[in-house]
């Protein structure tokens, strides 16, 4: 039986398939709320994941991350905050389209495109991930440790703010991972004599801290005074041109926010300022980019759930994840015993194609649900923070609870939300930490092996494709660097 | 002391630092791998440790300024709530899911600033009822137990 076929046969189970609707919800009214990103909400029902099967599990967080990167849409044209970073570039257009009275044209405009970028990005995602995968089958471990490198390396210098500081959340993540068993001579280190510290510190308690309860807390410190302008929202139809006006920057903005996304560490807000940029640049004379152009809305959304989806190839193909959300969903499949990476393809093929199969259909309930609730989704944004952040916070400790039932890994899941708090308070990203505490044990485990197959030598670092992957990862420090130094000369040159 | 911007600049990268020289302090206490040619289960946290002090001393040097530390009512505010979410962590077993999770909800929207006698009766009761259901029944989490009038819920 193919792949395929063996995914539309676990799909037919009732419980996997209304994990869907499930999910789309509880993401579209996370999303819906500023300050609750996709991260937050997937961290926060993850530990719950524990007691389902790893599908069901896996389209839940898929359900609540297509939900949440569309919803994120609505406060960004209504209120002009986005209420997931991916919707940042929503703001550019759907703000000035909601301030002349089309706010309710712009939220169709925004659902539509989401569902065509995501529906076209899982298309790319279906046919792209395999082909890596069966390429990924034929790596050693040379490989496996230069695209730990790499994705270290690209998630840490693009993590806004000063390179620096990105590396030091990268090598405070690979501290944590130190924590345990070593993965190659099974030796205990950095535990202290504790027996809690000797199994590692859990990837969930510390993934639900340092994205949950960490938001929580930076939250709470000012009330968040998000009123909806009661000005006129205007009609939601769009008018029975827009396809053919719209379809080739929604198209084009789809391929481009792929492209970006398959990049580990570019996230979906930067897929949609490149879309929305191209679409501007390519845009015909009448329009007008900054103003309430549609076009502007379309290209932002659909790039930014392509780009999602880009970002879910080297996830799937290589059990690398291209950013938060696709650690999260790694961190999914890790606690339900389930190894990602190439052999995945093979070994549970129904998961992989069940999933892809998951996310289309994901993709199809958002635009019913969005359609039907999209007045109701409006309200979500005026929950109170007095109530909200309690709840937040309530969710966080029951799910580091639930993983193994000690009030041990909801002190874990405490510390690293304060972590997380103080590092966003001095400007350090919490990113690359989590995708330090993930992908540290990959490159430790290749490197150390590496290095005992070749009897010490350092000769394997020079292998063709190992070489290529390290010179890149070597190249994209280089031009972050670069970038980030023009940047702080133009800050300069304007505070001047 | 209030921390200036100066210091406020200074003490992360000096904690950077300082974590670094543990780690790699740490580290040396680590016995070597038994295989020939393994760099041993010490190279991570000392790699680790080399490079929180070499970009801490980078960043000592750089000292760009960031957002001071929360003040005032906001400083009580994310205070309150670490304390609170650790007095909720040391009740959660002793006194049982249901009773410890009302007594932080009321707690923490007291903090918040709700004041409503019907809001603090109804809602912390409603939500922690609400998380029971979902947690304990739908999703079978086995959630600490409180007595209630003789009934263990």
């Amino acid at each position: 039986m193919s792949g395929w076929a063996e995914g539309f046969a676990v799909l037919q189970d009732w419980s996997v398939l209304a994990m869907v609707p499930i999910g789309v919800l509880l993401g579209v009214s996370i999303g819906a709320i500023p300050g609750l990103s996709a991260t937050v909400g997937m961290a926060m029902f993850l530990p719950f994941t524990f007691t389902l099967d790893p599908l069901t599990g896996l389209i839940l967080l898929l359900g609540i991350y297509n939900g949440a990167c569309y919803a994120g849409a609505i406060p960004a044209v209504l209120i002009n905050t986005p209420g997931t970073p991916s919707s940042a570039a929503t703001t550019l257009d759907g703000y000035p389209m909601a301030q002349k009275g089309r706010a309710g044209e712009a939220l169709t405009l925004s659902l539509l495109a989401s569902v065509a970028g995501g529906l076209i990005g899982t298309a790319l995602l279906a046919f792209f991930a395999p082909v890596l995968a069966r390429y990924a089958l034929s790596f050693g471990t040379p490989e496996y440790f230069a695209i730990a490198v790499l994705a270290l390396t690209i998630i840490a210098s693009i993590g806004g703010g000063q390179i620096s500081k990105g590396f030091v959340a990268a090598a405070l993540g690979l501290l944590i991972a130190s924590v345990g068993f070593d993965p190659v001579a099974g030796f205990p280190r950095l535990s202290f004599g504790s027996s809690d510290l000797s199994g590692g510190i859990q990837l969930i308690p510390l993934l639900v801290g340092i994205f949950g309860m960490a938001e929580a807390l930076t939250q709470l410190e000012r009330a968040i005074a998000s009123r909806l302008d009661r000005r006129e929202i205007g009609g939601f139809g769009i008018g029975s041109g827009w396809a053919r006006r719209l379809l080739p920057t929604t198209a084009g903005a789809s391929m481009i926010g792929f492209g970006t996304g398959m990049l580990p560490g570019v996230g979906g807000d930067i897929g949609g300022y490149i879309a929305y940029n191209e679409a501007k640049r390519f845009g015909c004379r009448s329009a007008k980019f900054g103003e309430g152009e549609p076009r502007g809305v379309v290209a932002a959304e659909a790039a930014n759930n392509a780009s999602n989806m880009g970002s879910l190839v080297p996830t799937f193909a290589l059990g690398i994840p291209g950013n938060t959300q696709a650690a999260v969903l790694l961190g999914a499949l890790l606690i339900a015993g389930v190894q990602p990476g190439p052999g995945l393809f093979t070994s549970a093929p129904e998961l992989i194609y069940g999933s892809f199969l998951g996310m289309a259909l994901a993709y199809v309930c958002l635009l019913a649900i969005g359609l039907l609730g999209i007045r109701l989704w409006i309200q979500v944004i005026q929950i109170p923070s007095v109530y909200l952040w309690p709840i937040v916070i309530l969710f966080c400790v029951v799910g580091a609870y639930a993983v193994r039932n000690t009030t041990f890994d909801v002190l874990v899941m405490m510390l690293a939300g304060v972590l997380g708090y103080l590092m966003t308070k001095a400007r350090y990203p919490v990113a690359p930490l989590l995708i330090a505490v993930i992908v540290g044990p990959i490159a430790e485990e290749n490197f150390r092996r590496s290095m005992i197959l070749h009897q010490g030598s350092y000769e394997w670092l020079l292998q063709p494709l190992t070489a290529s992957i390290l010179a890149f990862a070597a190249a994209s420090l280089v031009f972050s660097a670069w970038r980030h130094r023009g940047q702080a000369r133009a800050e300069r040159d304007v505070a001047r | 002391m209030p921390l200036t911007p100066q210091t406020g600049s200074v003490a992360p990268p000096l904690l950077v630092i300082l974590l670094g020289a543990g780690a790699i302090w740490v580290a040396t206490g680590i016995r070597p791998g038994m295989l020939p040619h393994d760099p041993g289960p010490a190279f991570l946290p000392m790699a680790a440790g080399a490079a929180l002090v070499g970009l801490g001393l980078r960043l000592l040097l750089a000292r760009e300024p960031h957002e001071g530390p929360p003040r005032g009512g906001m400083l009580l505010r994310v205070a309150g709530t670490i304390a609170l979410t650790l007095a909720y962590l040391t009740t959660l077993e002793r006194w049982g899911f249901p009773a410890s999770t009302f007594a932080f909800l009321t707690c923490q929207m007291l903090l918040l600033g709700v004041r409503s006698p019907l809001a603090l009766a109804t809602l912390p009761a409603g939500l922690t009822a609400l998380t029971y259901i979902l947690f304990r029944i739908l999703l079978s989490v086995p959630l600490p137990a409180t007595r209630i009038g003789g009934i263990l819920i």
